[in-house]
């Protein structure tokens, strides 16, 4: 008899040592709220959400009288602000597909593979974003450099009246330094939420897969 | 939801309640983790008796749905418990005993199990609940052949981590 059917005795008769819930303390613990992953990560999207939209919405608000009234530049950035809502919408709809299909009575394997697909859906969402993020302040500068010719102006009087040949170079670069900045802690945040969720279910998938040998 | 669901309900989790300590039991090493695993399986429990059509047994069922809750709950071991437990349904005091009954080689291979990965102790579990190497591999999805080289391996490796 090996150590683990000794154990197995023994396991048979712990029994007694469980504490006995009757239903009114059954009925206090359904009450509470769930911890359960796929849920976090749903919420999570709606956290995302909410806080993308008050950025563009305050963003908004403060250029609406600024830099540029050009015509171009305002279909420009209306339609950023559509494509980036309408991507916010579809994995929003995508995340509480998954959330909804998702079912703990499939077998374990099923179920991760599932699980790992919602991974999926927010890989795809974090690169989609940082990619927008990157496109949209490049084509930016562009539109800048090539419709806004007040601010153009100023950049070129700035240039001329202090000799500073790299202002406006010196201005592009500050932007990616800020932009760089942003991205990497756009994915610390992504790294310290949906990562924290997901490593050690990845880790647990693994170790499913590999067993088929 | 339904109250008559939901008494049907409490019914059976409080009469296969054992199921679920043996999970957490499994599971967590310390009671503030069991308590909050013991939560988590009761509400995902009910989330999904709503489904249940009693193709299977009422435990086997509770067995799935009890191992997939712990299996992919993130938060096993790490988090210290900083609340307090304001409606104090105080199931958290006692099953300790068992533990200090164990004479040390019981004990050893606790330890040994606790260090094993969550897949690990899913096996480990369904196997000292007798059952069935078709119904391991059935629960977890993986081939009957695999859950039985699983085990095996398992069983070497509790014999290294006991006997070092």
């Amino acid at each position: 008899m090996d150590a683990l059917d000794q154990f197995k005795e023994k396991w048979k008769n712990q029994s007694d040592s469980f504490v006995h819930l009757d239903k009114a303390q059954l009925t206090n613990i359904l009450k509470r709220k769930s911890t359960n992953l796929v849920k976090w990560i749903f919420v999570f999207g709606l956290i995302e959400f909410a806080l993308w939209a008050f950025l563009s919405w305050a963003f908004h608000d403060k250029s609406g009288g600024g830099i540029s009234e050009s015509k171009v530049f305002v279909n420009f950035f209306n339609g950023l602000e559509i494509l980036s809502y309408a991507i916010l919408i579809y994995f929003l709809f995508r995340f509480y597909s998954n959330y909804k299909r998702i079912s703990l009575v499939e077998d374990t394997k099923q179920l991760m593979a599932k699980i790992m697909k919602t991974r999926k859906t927010v890989k795809l969402y974090v690169a989609i974003n940082i990619i927008l993020l990157i496109a949209g302040t490049i084509a930016t500068l562009i539109m800048m450099m090539n419709f806004d010719a007040e601010l153009m102006a100023t950049v070129n009087d700035i240039q001329i009246k202090q000799q500073d040949k790299y202002f406006f170079a010196r201005l592009v670069l500050v932007t990616f330094a800020i932009l760089t900045l942003f991205t990497l802690g756009l994915l610390l945040i992504y790294w310290l939420t949906y990562g924290t969720l997901l490593r050690r279910l990845k880790a647990n998938y693994k170790l499913l897969e590999d067993s088929e040998v | 939801m339904n109250d008559s669901l939901k008494e049907q309900f409490l019914e059976l989790l409080e009469s296969h309640q054992n199921i679920v300590h043996k999970v957490c039991r499994i599971y967590c090493r310390d009671q503030a983790s069991r308590d909050d695993l013991f939560q988590e399986i009761s509400i995902q429990l009910w989330h999904a008796y709503p489904k249940f059509r009693g193709e299977s047994k009422f435990s086997t069922w509770m067995y799935r749905v009890a191992l997939n809750t712990a299996i992919t709950s993130y938060r096993k071991e790490k988090r210290q418990r900083q609340h307090l437990d304001i409606d104090n349904f105080s199931y958290a005091l006692k099953s300790e005993p068992y533990d200090s009954t164990m004479d040390l080689q019981m004990d050893a291979l606790y330890n040994a199990i606790g260090q094993l990965n969550d897949i690990d102790k899913a096996l480990v579990l369904l196997y000292v609940e007798d059952n069935s190497y078709l119904e391991i591999s059935r629960t977890l999805g993986i081939s009957e052949v695999n859950a039985r080289v699983k085990m095996n391996r398992i069983k070497i490796k509790l014999k290294t981590l006991i006997n070092p």
